[in-house]
């Protein structure tokens, strides 16, 4: 059994050529369809990867197959994308599935997303009939790593990226972002990344308050948000429950009594994230009760806290990793031995069969128990190389080429 | 009790103990190993002494042909198996994994006294069921208030890593902010309202007691009183007052305080409630 991964990602493949030969997931069940080999197969598109995977017994050249399969999907040269293409056989396949289903192949290495996001891909493969045994093998131990890496190391909280140490601030203090409004003060580009992880986060109600009203309108289009004078906060403070700070010039634009009054006006705390430089909201709000105030030296202190924990914590899932890669090899190679130690035994008896069917019965009732006696004693060898430890790939797959056996 | 029954009683309450133990043990692991799969192991723990707990109680129950509230020994067993069944109820529900570890060291000790004080003999006066039922909604109610405090509890460290832009591992064990204040709250509510029905059950079973006025001077019922209007106070400040004020975490704890002494009066002090 040949199990193959071949792909392109973030990590060698430039957006522009990505963006050429992503599936949207709906598409998927169709574009599997549309490869015409007789392979198990699963395709795992997202923002940053087009993955196939691949399983036969036959031989087949997975990288000539996956490039044949994205050219004549998307109508794109081969030769646009051939050269960032990745592949892994074996081992190594099964192990960069278990890595990325883990997250740990990711741009955000530990997120969970992903782990979704394979799981849906194997199911539309899955449900579309294009995997048997070794996929759905793979794929359900996959599963169950990835379960193992997230439970067993604290991988998905070591967040490193300023934003998103804000973002797992904010859901320490409210728990569910989803009912939480967030004001955004300053319409820059500095808080772009800290707005984007809120929104993966679940953030859907936003208000914009800029100094410039159109720079305000044009953010708060991107964020479908209500746009909020500047010099009207103060009216609107009460209802926010996190406050985005990422003006640009000298001076506070929020102290503590206008703070002081939006929280008296309030029964819920106040998480106030001020990533402006120089800051734009007075040190001293960080003392009223009920407000939790992060400049953004706080927020890279913890980052990279989180940075020396995610290394780590990288290690620990690593070693998981490998042990569950070995585990399951040893299981394919186990399952494999298996059938090929059946298959052999079944082509000796039907050889032997045939002999003795020639013979009378009288002499074949004498020469059968030395037959059988035969037939187990050229099987003892082989066997017992396959079932104790001499069993890898190449020898079951030797045994079978060399007898013939299907 | 017969011997085979009074080996029963111990053992389960051993292997409770144990099961405790092992528990705490294990959360102790997933804290310095930062993983969270000790963890689940720790919960499920907890889940087998439960089930130890309550065969245990259904044993005494056969055995004295009542409910198992006729002593000290058999109210701390009870207690245990309702403070269990609570934290593991919030565990699995909001992720309060801390509650279930605090519990085991709690249930441990308190199992293992109850065995250490188990008598074999029945009591001479056997509770009647509106005493026993006092008891038990006083007991619940009793746990609904430890949730409250260790909510609270909770609460305040959490606030307390927070303001000081800290990190500290047992966050990845610890709900959100909002998590802990909604369930010292609920817990609180809960807590009142089993209080006043206990209230109510006692005043009811008191009535028809021989006692008769003289229930009213006991040392017990006066300090219960004070803890209900402590409580009281508690939960109208939470009801009005911004989010979690001070005011109402210190109510809250000093509620509980309040309540550990009326507990202790019933062991010391109360000739009435005395088990």
């Amino acid at each position: 059994m040949k199990i193959s991964i071949v792909g392109l990602n973030h990590k060698r493949t430039p957006v522009e050529i990505r963006e050429k030969l992503a599936i949207a997931e709906k598409d998927l069940g169709r574009a599997l369809g549309t490869l015409a080999a007789p392979v198990e197969r699963v395709v795992l598109s997202t923002c940053n990867r087009v993955e196939l995977s691949f399983a036969s017994d036959q031989d087949f050249d997975p990288i000539g197959l996956a490039s044949s399969f994205l050219s004549a999907y998307h109508g794109v040269d081969p030769a646009a994308f051939h050269p960032h293409l990745y592949a892994h056989d074996g081992a190594q396949a099964v192990r960069h599935l278990f890595r990325v289903a883990s997250g740990l192949d990711s741009m955000v290495v530990g997120e969970t997303q992903i782990l979704g996001q394979v799981k849906r891909a194997y199911l539309t493969a899955h449900e579309a009939g294009h995997t048997a045994k070794a996929l759905n093998k793979l794929y359900q131990h996959a599963f169950y790593v990835a379960k193992a890496v997230h439970s067993e190391t604290s991988l998905a909280s070591c967040q490193v990226s300023v934003s998103s140490v804000a973002a797992s601030l904010a859901e320490k203090i409210f728990q569910d972002l989803s009912q939480r409004c967030t004001l955004v003060v300053g319409a820059g580009e500095t808080g772009k990344f800290t707005l984007e992880a809120f929104q993966q986060r679940g953030v859907q109600r936003f208000l914009v308050a800029n100094r410039t009203v159109e720079r305000a309108e044009r953010a708060a289009r991107d964020l479908q948000a209500k746009v909020v004078p500047l010099d009207s906060i103060g009216e609107v403070l009460a209802q926010a429950d996190i406050v985005i700070s990422c003006v640009s010039r000298e001076g506070y634009t929020l102290g503590p009594d206008l703070l002081g009054r939006a929280l008296a006006a309030r029964r819920q705390p106040l998480l106030i994230i001020d990533i402006s430089v120089p800051r734009s909201v007075d040190p001293a709000a960080g003392r009223l009760e009920d407000l939790f105030l992060y400049n953004v030296d706080d927020l890279e202190t913890i980052a990279t806290d989180n940075m020396a924990r995610r290394e780590s914590e990288v290690l620990r899932s690593e070693a998981i990793i490998e042990r569950e890669t070995e585990k399951f090899m040893t299981r394919l190679n186990f399952v494999k031995s298996e059938e090929v130690i059946r298959a052999l035994r079944a082509r000796y008896e039907a050889l032997a069969e045939e002999e003795l069917k020639a013979l009378p019965e009288a002499e074949r009732k004498k020469i059968e128990p030395a037959i059988r006696r035969l037939i187990n004693k050229l099987l003892h060898q082989p066997v017992s190389a396959l079932q104790n430890g001499e069993d890898s790939p190449i020898s079951a797959d030797i045994v079978r080429r060399i007898f013939g056996l299907k | 009790m017969s011997d085979f029954y009074s080996i029963g009683i111990y053992a389960l309450l051993c292997a409770g103990i144990l099961a405790y133990i092992a528990s705490l043990l294990s959360y102790v692991h997933a804290i310095r190993k930062e993983q969270t799969s000790p963890a689940v192991a720790g919960r499920s723990l907890s889940l087998v002494a439960g089930i130890l707990i309550v065969s245990a109680i259904a044993l005494l129950t056969r055995i004295r042909q009542a409910p198992p509230v006729t002593s000290m020994a058999e109210f701390l067993i009870l207690l245990a198996a309702i403070q269990t069944g609570g934290a593991l109820f919030l565990d699995y529900a909001k992720r309060l994994g801390i509650l279930t570890m605090g519990n085991a060291v709690a249930c441990a000790l308190l199992l293992a006294t109850a065995a250490a004080i188990l008598s074999p003999e029945a009591p001479q006066n056997r509770e009647s069921m509106g005493s026993s039922l006092h008891i038990v909604i006083f007991l619940a109610s009793l746990v609904a208030f430890e949730v409250s405090f260790l909510s609270v509890f909770m609460y305040v460290l959490l606030k307390k890593f927070l303001k000081a832009k800290g990190h500290f591992w047992l966050f990845e064990l610890a709900p959100s902010l909002e998590v802990t204040r909604r369930t010292a709250m609920v817990s609180l509510f809960i807590g009142f309202l089993g209080l006043t029905a206990g209230f109510l059950a006692g005043y009811l079973f008191a009535r028809q007691s021989k006692e008769g006025p003289a229930w009213r001077m006991d040392v017990t019922i006066i300090l219960s009183t004070v803890t209900w209007v402590g409580y009281l106070v508690t939960v109208l400040l939470g009801s009005f007052s911004r989010f979690y004020s001070r005011r109402y975490a210190l109510m809250n704890m000093i509620s509980f305080v309040l309540l550990m002494v009326t507990l202790l009066s019933t062991v010391f002090f109360s000739g009435l409630h005395k088990l």
